[in-house]
C-alpha cells in the first residue's frame, strides 16, 4: 500500500511541477516589459546552437551543430559548422548560401524567406510579440516563460503549426526554440555561449 | 520550388514521349535458377536507423538535405527527407509493394512528383528480389529480376556484393544506383535517372 502512495505521489508531484500555468495578466507585463527593455538595446547577437530533429518513428534525434549572428538591422547568418559545413546569410532581401565552399545565392523575395527569416531573427530577439502573423500565448513553468506561437499566415502554416519560445525565468532572451510541424515532428534549437553587443565582423555576413 | 515543378511536369511528358529505344542487354554465361531470392543488405537491419546527407540535383537545381531510413519490424521501412534546417520535405511507409505517403510538403504534393518520388525511393530501399536470371561475368554476375513491372538487373562482384543496380523496361535503362564501401551501411550511394535529369548522391552521415 505504502509503495502505491508513494508511486501516485511521485507521479503528482511530477505532473505539478511539469504543468504549464498561463501568466497572469501583471506576469505578463511584467514579462513583456523586461525583455522589451532588454531587447530595445539589443544591436547585435552572437550565439552557438544545438540543432536536434526530432521524428516520432526515431530513436535518435538527428543533430547538428552552429553559430548564428544577427544584426539589429536584421541581417542574420546561421551556420551549420557541424556534422556538414553550410551557411546561409539572410541579407536585404538576398539570400547567400555557402555549401562547403560552393557559393550561390537566390533572391529572398518570396514571401516563405521573408517569413523565415523573420521568425528567426525575431524569435533570438523577442520582437514577436506584437507580431501580427501569430496567435501568442504565454505560459510559465518551473524554469521558463513559454511563449507559443500560432501562425496565421497559409504560407507558415504549411510547414509549422506552432512556435514555442522558452526563455528562463531570470533572461530576456530565449535559450530554446521549438518548431512543431504539422506532423507533430519537431525540430528544437538550444542557444548557447550568447553574447549580447559584441563587435560582428562585417565579413561575416558577406560572401 | 514553384519553378522547379512546373520545369520538372514540362520536361518530364517530354522526355516520356521522346523516350529513346536504346535496349539494355547482358552479355555473359546464363546459369540457371531456381526459386532464389536476393537480400540487399542496404537499409536491411532490423531497428537500424540509417541518416545520409543527400544532395539531388533536379533539372539543375540543386537540394540539400538529409535522408533518413529505418527498418521497422517485418518488412516495413520508413524514409524521410528533411531540409537541414530540419523540416521534413517527405516522409513514406514502405509495406510490402506499396508506398504510402505519410506527409509531404504541399509544394512537392503534385501527382506527377509523388508518383516519382515513391518510384524512386522504392527503388533505393526494396530488400527483397526474386531472381529470374542469372548470368555468369569474369568480374562476377549479373541477377535479373523485376520491381515495378520493370527488369532489375542486379550486378555483383566476386565476393556476390552489390555493386549496382538497374532498372529498364523492354526499350530502355531507367535508374541507376550504385554503392560504395561498407556492404551492410554504405558508405555512398549514387541514384541516376537515366530518363530525366535527375541524380541524388548520398553520403554517410557521420
Amino acid at each position: 500500500m505504502i509503495k502505491y502512495l508513494m508511486l501516485i505521489f511521485s507521479v503528482l508531484s511530477f505532473n505539478v511541477f511539469a504543468q504549464e500555468v498561463k501568466l497572469t495578466a501583471q506576469e505578463l507585463k511584467n514579462f513583456k516589459e523586461r525583455v522589451e527593455k532588454e531587447t530595445a538595446s539589443l544591436n547585435t547577437l552572437r550565439t552557438d546552437f544545438e540543432q536536434s530533429k526530432h521524428m516520432a518513428f526515431l530513436s535518435n534525434d538527428i543533430q547538428s551543430l552552429g553559430k548564428m549572428y544577427l544584426n539589429a538591422d536584421g541581417t542574420l547568418k546561421w551556420e551549420y559548422t557541424s556534422p556538414n559545413v553550410y551557411s546561409v546569410i539572410f541579407k536585404n532581401n538576398t539570400i547567400l548560401i555557402n555549401d562547403n565552399g560552393k557559393k550561390s545565392t537566390v533572391s529572398g523575395e518570396q514571401d516563405m524567406f521573408k517569413k523565415i527569416n523573420h521568425l528567426i531573427s525575431g524569435s533570438v530577439s523577442g520582437k514577436l510579440f506584437d507580431d501580427k502573423e501569430f496567435d501568442i500565448n504565454y505560459f510559465k513553468s518551473r524554469s521558463n516563460v513559454l511563449v507559443k506561437l500560432i501562425p496565421n499566415s497559409k504560407t507558415l502554416k504549411k510547414y509549422i503549426s506552432e512556435v514555442i519560445l522558452y526563455f528562463p525565468q531570470k533572461d530576456a532572451t530565449v535559450s530554446k526554440v521549438k518548431l512543431i510541424e504539422p506532423s507533430g515532428d519537431y525540430t528544437l534549437i538550444t542557444f548557447l555561449n550568447k553574447e549580447l553587443n559584441v563587435k560582428i565582423d562585417p565579413s561575416i555576413f558577406s560572401h | 520550388m514553384l519553378k522547379l515543378i512546373r520545369a520538372f511536369l514540362v520536361i518530364n511528358a517530354f522526355v516520356f514521349s521522346l523516350s529513346s529505344c536504346k535496349h539494355y542487354v547482358v552479355k555473359g554465361k546464363v546459369i540457371e535458377t531456381g526459386d532464389e531470392k536476393f537480400t540487399v543488405p542496404y537499409f536491411n537491419t532490423s531497428q537500424k536507423e540509417y541518416f545520409y546527407n543527400a544532395d539531388i540535383k533536379v533539372f539543375g537545381n540543386s537540394i540539400k538535405g538529409i535522408l533518413v531510413v529505418k527498418k521497422l519490424e517485418g518488412k516495413r521501412k520508413r524514409l524521410a527527407l528533411l531540409s537541414e534546417f530540419g523540416n521534413t520535405l517527405f516522409d513514406f511507409e514502405m509495406v510490402d509493394d506499396n508506398v504510402n505517403v505519410i506527409y509531404i510538403m504541399e509544394d512537392l504534393n503534385k501527382k506527377v512528383i509523388v508518383k516519382k518520388l515513391k518510384k524512386y525511393f522504392q527503388l533505393l530501399v526494396n530488400s527483397e528480389f526474386k531472381v529470374e536470371k542469372r548470368y555468369d561475368l569474369e568480374e562476377g554476375e549479373i541477377q535479373i529480376s523485376k520491381l515495378q513491372g520493370k527488369r532489375i538487373f542486379l550486378s555483383l562482384n566476386e565476393d556476390v556484393e552489390l555493386i549496382n543496380l538497374r532498372q529498364a523496361s523492354i526499350f530502355k535503362s531507367k535508374v541507376e544506383i550504385s554503392y560504395f564501401g561498407d556492404n551492410e551501411y554504405a558508405d555512398s550511394i549514387a541514384f541516376k535517372s537515366l530518363e530525366l535529369p535527375i541524380t541524388i548522391n548520398l553520403e554517410k552521415r557521420n
